[in-house]
């Protein structure tokens, strides 16, 4: 998000610290500072950041910024001098003097937001500063996936992004490689269908295919800012689920089979008991259905062999 | 327990294969009542696919849980001709081609066909047979062989609903769907292990005990006039009447806490998390009562006053939730639905037991038929009631992807939930009270 601008300011910075550090002499002349006359802020003295606040727009316009602060690191001085930074670069003209007044420093300015970025008022005495940043962003997407939605060949598949507020209009992206190709909905035979919701849309893949696999970038398209979310596709074919299908049908007709073979082999050897035994038994004993013996001889063998089978 | 135990008085084994019974059982109520909740876990995925609103997936369950408690007479009859063992094979089959073909699903109305009727008739096939093949084996220990049998519902809640997520986030619904038929068609090895209990001389293909007065109805079987009056006449017993109006007052009134704890105990300001976290422990705890009140009343000196141990249950239920309107914070709800779920496990694993005691043994098993036969009803009509708010399962519930519907749901109006929990309550009370009027006409025991 940094421009080529603010990319050199900090390249230049970084330079002059790493030169200051090395103690050896810099390689060669010193840059012409970038940033207006005021002395580096690294020779200042540390800057301590005071308050970081998250604000989301979702359309260019005016705000108002106030920042408060109770004492300038532990010192209250009567005046206190401020200024504001966007982005890192300091506005201009735009340093102020405050008073102290109730106990406090307080001071409010109206911006006109077009971009975000990142806003902070400056509270400095001749030696240190204090800030308070405030971050300038669109609207975060939603319950975002991090896991692929699973879709087959020859089916079709939804994915999904929510964000709120609802955004003037969506976009959606196939990442390829290093690039994005929109998403083509008009193409014949319908392969693509968008389905815009407001706070959702939704993406429908019609008649899939194993190159359909990858990254979607869905784009809320706010008037200040794009907010992208990214949707992962993997297209399986039917086989694969079928694997552990197939393994957990043979586990069962295993054990079906063995189940009942075991009651035929008991039920036979119970027969054959019976069968030794003769009538001597006097109490009814059908085959091999009991699984546990009655108080007659013959079929108490009979079970104990069941019992052991 | 060793093989040379006598049979009890009424010929019963009580333990040996009895517990491969109930280990059979264990696994039916895990693959039927257990998967119909995790169902819920799909719909999601149903709702993005086909673009259809909540309430028209949430048919679904309804459906599968209707047909599973409607068609129970006929699995129950499908056990006394045939046998309960090819019942519930029959069932297993049915049931996991139902959930095969609904992998390949089209259409929403596809799903009300293969999941709801098939799967549902496939589960009604499994359900009743099983439960009355543990009867037939126990007596003194029936309660706590069916306690260990009806915690299936909720021990496979517990496990299949993360599995159920991982299946999706794996293979998508439709492989999910795929593998769950699978897993369902390990009710064929349940079936195998039914290993009818053999009268002395009788037949061995009914799931009779060896009651000797009934043993003759047994026989007739085949012959459909004496079947209707013999096999139903139980039907006109007071008793049997005063419960099943019971069972249906129940049944309305059972499932409506389970709805609407989370939306309520948002209402009141309890966040989420605490939200599923009592979920969570009603869950937990219905196993607890499960297993324990099983226990608890085959204890010798309980087990005479059983149906006075299922009316006490059955009214404490009702109190909990006649209080319930009362409890506005975490940890009020906590004793809540630690004292409602124990006694909700209770009551669950008594209806076999006590349905057995009022109408004998030889009856279990179309008499249990009948019973959640009259529960088809209040499951079908509670659901749409409930079906804004989108909560039916526990599993769903103790699953976190559902924090953005439920939160839409607490936004809802209070009142509606406070006045359905004084619906609840007023409609346990009902039924406490005629339970009570069983209760003192007494009980037929089995001692």
């Amino acid at each position: 998000m940094l421009s080529a601008r603010h990319t050199a300011v900090l390249l230049q910075l970084l330079h002059l610290v790493w030169s200051v550090t090395d103690g050896s002499s810099s390689s060669g002349t010193p840059p012409a500072p970038l940033v207006p006359a005021r002395p580096p802020r690294t020779k200042n003295g540390p800057r301590r950041a005071e308050q970081v606040e998250l604000l989301k727009l979702v359309k260019p316009g005016a705000m108002n910024l106030s920042c408060v602060l109770d004492d300038f690191l532990g010192a209250t001085p009567d005046t206190i001098r401020v200024s504001w930074e966007r982005d890192g670069v300091e506005i201009a003209q735009s340093e102020v003097t405050v008073q102290r007044a109730d106990g406090r420093y307080s001071l409010r300015k109206e911006f006109f937001i077009e971009r975000p970025g990142n806003y902070s008022c400056i509270f400095r005495n001749d030696t240190q500063e204090v800030t308070k940043a405030f971050l300038v962003t669109a609207p975060a997407m939603k319950e975002v996936r991090d896991k692929p939605v699973v879709g087959y060949v020859r089916d079709s598949v939804v994915l999904t992004c929510k964000i709120h507020p609802a955004p003037p209009a969506w976009q959606w992206y196939k990442v390829n490689g290093s690039e994005k190709d929109a998403v083509n909905t008009t193409a014949e035979p319908p392969r693509y269908k968008v389905t815009d919701k407001g706070e959702e849309v939704a993406l429908t893949v019609m008649n899939l295919t194993e190159e359909d696999s990858g990254s979607y970038l869905c784009v809320a398209l706010y008037l200040i800012a794009p907010a992208e979310g990214a949707v992962h596709l993997r297209v399986i074919t039917f086989v694969e689920p079928l694997k552990p299908f197939l393994a957990i049908m043979t586990e069962v007709l295993l054990l079906v089979s063995l189940i009942v073979a075991c009651e035929l082999r008991g039920r036979t050897r119970a027969a054959q008991a019976t069968a030794t035994a003769g009538p001597e038994n006097g109490r009814n004993v059908s085959g091999g259905e009991k699984a546990w013996p009655e108080e007659s001889n013959g079929v108490e063998e009979a079970a104990t062999r069941q019992r052991k089978a | 327990m060793t093989p040379e135990k006598k049979r009890n008085e009424a010929g019963l084994p009580d333990g040996g294969w009895g517990w491969m019974i109930v280990a059979s059982c264990f696994l039916v109520t895990i693959c039927t009542r257990a998967v119909t909740r995790c169902i819920s876990i799909f719909f999601v995925e149903f709702q993005m696919h086909f673009g259809h609103d909540y309430a028209r997936t949430a048919w679904i369950h309804s459906l599968v849980d209707c047909n599973t408690m409607l068609f129970a007479p006929l699995g129950s009859l499908v056990g006394n001709k045939l046998s309960c063992r090819i019942a519930v094979i029959s069932g297993g089959f049915l049931a996991s081609a139902g959930l095969v073909t609904s992998s390949f699903a089209t259409s929403l109305e596809y799903l009300y066909l293969t999941l709801g009727v098939l799967t549902g008739v496939g589960f009604a096939l499994c359900y009743t047979p099983a439960i009355t093949m543990v009867g037939t084996y126990f007596c003194k220990r029936k309660a706590l062989a069916y306690g260990i049998a009806m915690s299936g519902s909720g021990i496979g809640t517990f496990l299949l609903a993360p599995a159920a997520q991982l299946l999706i986030e794996r293979y998508s619904w439709r492989g999910a769907l795929l593998i769950a038929g699978g897993f369902v068609a390990n009710l064929c090895v349940c079936g195998a292990l039914l290993r009818p209990v053999a009268p002395n001389g009788g037949l061995t293909t009914t799931a009779a005990s060896a009651d000797s007065e009934d043993a003759s109805e047994v026989r007739q079987g085949c012959d459909p006039c004496s079947w209707l009056r013999g096999e139903r006449g139980f039907l006109l017993r007071p008793r049997f009447v005063v419960l099943a109006a019971s069972f249906v007052l129940l049944a309305t009134g059972c499932s409506l806490p389970f709805v609407y704890l989370v939306p309520y105990a948002l209402d009141v300001g309890v966040s989420y998390q605490q939200a599923a976290l009592l979920m969570s422990i009603l869950g937990v705890i219905d196993i607890v009562g499960n297993l324990t009140f099983g226990w608890l009343t085959d204890r010798r000196c309980l087990r005479q006053h059983r149906g006075m141990c299922y009316m006490l249950a059955v009214a404490l239920e009702g109190l909990c939730c006649l209080v319930a309107p009362l409890l506005q914070s975490f940890g009020l709800l906590v004793p809540f639905a630690v004292l409602y779920g124990y006694f909700d496990g209770a009551y669950v694993t008594l209806i076999p037991v006590v349905t057995s005691d009022v109408v004998g043994p030889s009856h279990l098993s179309s008499a249990l038929g009948v019973v959640y036969f009259l529960h088809a009803f209040p499951y079908l009509f509670s659901p749409p009631v409930g079906g804004v708010f989108g909560l039916w399962s526990l599993g769903f519930r103790i699953g976190t992807m559902w924090s953005g519907r439920v939160r839409k749901g607490s936004v809802c109006s209070g009142s509606v939930y406070k006045g359905s929990m004084w619906v609840a309550e007023c409609i346990k009370a009902v039924c406490a009270v005629a339970v009570c009027i069983k209760a003192v006409c007494g009980v037929a025991q089995c001692v």
